[in-house]
């Protein structure tokens, strides 16, 4: 029954944590238009990454890419999110970007 | 023991040129976006021991020298590092637009 | 080594532990030129829990070995099981810093911001934390504006 008890709270304390590395908002020259009046955009890309084997960190350029692509007159405020989904022996790299654009 | 040796030169090897990500930033993207500017900028060292960081100030220096009179705007910059085998390399990966004021 | 000591050790780590981390930080420019500014905090943060220490910190001051031995399996399915980078200890909940834009909006009823400063800081208390996202930064008070 104890072991049990322990496997149960092993099976519910596995695979479902993450880790904010990191979170960044800035802010570009101020208009307060530009803030009320701005459209919010998100973008998220990701990358599954199995015991540390990738070569490559693209889907962060693809992420800015895209940021370029919804904003084409560029951006008022800019948040960026860096965060690692952990799994069974593999994990998964996130970036989130939350912009206004102008 | 000769065994051992072998597996773990064999797992080294196939880490080699792996990429861990440390960190991104962004600035204000700017409407104009004509001229792109980029630079890198690296530092390699022996199982993570590192005694200076200045590589980080060379690829501002390169930055600035690639704009010496316009306006800096719209930088987006990577920190990662690529694992070889006893050996890392920092890598600093920058990218912005230059525009005359 | 000794049961006693092994718990006395624990203790010391725990108690040790109970200290302010800070992972990263980012300073934005500042405009003084527009107005005074008056400063604002914003902060979130998530209760962090590593699961994997907790059990080895068991594991290491358990009376009987067999308890020992099941905590350190506990351990290391444990790790296992959670892989990956880590800042500060990990969380149950990555959107917790989602909402940090939106407040920062929030925060002024100005709409000016300037000298926005992101830190990602954590305070410990050996295997259990408080994780946070925390932006710094000014209202631009334009009624004072010349």
């Amino acid at each position: 029954m104890k072991k049990l008890f322990l496997l149960l709270t092993v099976a519910m304390l596995s695979a479902c944590t993450s880790s904010v590395h990191m979170s960044q908002v800035d802010v570009g020259s101020n208009s307060a238009n530009e803030l009320e009046l701005g459209k919010v955009i998100e973008i998220e890309k990701s990358q599954k990454n199995i015991l540390g084997f990738v070569y490559d960190t693209n889907y962060v350029d693809q992420a800015y890419k895209n940021l370029l692509l919804d904003c084409p007159n560029g951006t008022s405020m800019v948040n960026v999110e860096y965060l690692t989904n952990h799994g069974f022996l593999s994990w998964t790299d996130k970036i989130r970007i939350k912009a206004i654009c102008l | 023991m000769l065994k051992n040796t072998i597996l773990f030169s064999l797992l080294a090897l196939s880490l080699t040129g792996c990429v861990g990500l440390n960190t991104v930033s962004m600035t204000q993207v700017p409407a104009q976006r004509d001229n792109v500017i980029t630079t890198t900028s690296s530092s390699w060292n022996f199982i993570g021991i590192n005694f200076s960081n200045a590589f980080v100030d060379d690829a501002i220096d390169k930055l600035k020298g690639q704009c010496p009179t316009g306006k800096i705007e719209g930088v987006y910059t990577k920190h990662q590092t690529t694992g070889y085998v006893l050996m890392f390399k920092r890598e600093v990966i920058v990218s912005a637009y230059c525009n005359e004021v | 080594m000794p049961i006693k000591l092994k718990s006395i050790l624990g203790l010391s780590f725990l108690l040790v532990g109970g200290c302010s981390q800070l992972h990263h930080v980012h300073i934005g420019d500042i405009d003084q030129s527009q107005g005074t500014l008056t400063p604002f905090t914003i902060k979130v943060n998530e209760f962090g829990f590593d699961a994997a220490k907790a059990a080895q910190i068991g594991a290491e001051v358990a009376k009987s070995s067999s308890t020992s031995e099941d905590l350190e399996l506990v351990a290391f399915i444990l790790t296992i099981s959670n892989f990956g980078p880590k800042t500060g200890n990990p969380v149950y909940n990555d959107a917790y810093a989602d909402e940090v834009l939106s407040e920062v909006i929030k925060a002024c009823p100005s709409k000016k911001l300037t000298g926005l400063t992101s830190v990602r800081e954590a305070t410990n208390v050996g295997p259990v934390s408080g994780e946070v996202v925390r932006i710094n930064g000014y209202c631009i008070n334009t009624t004072q504006t010349n």
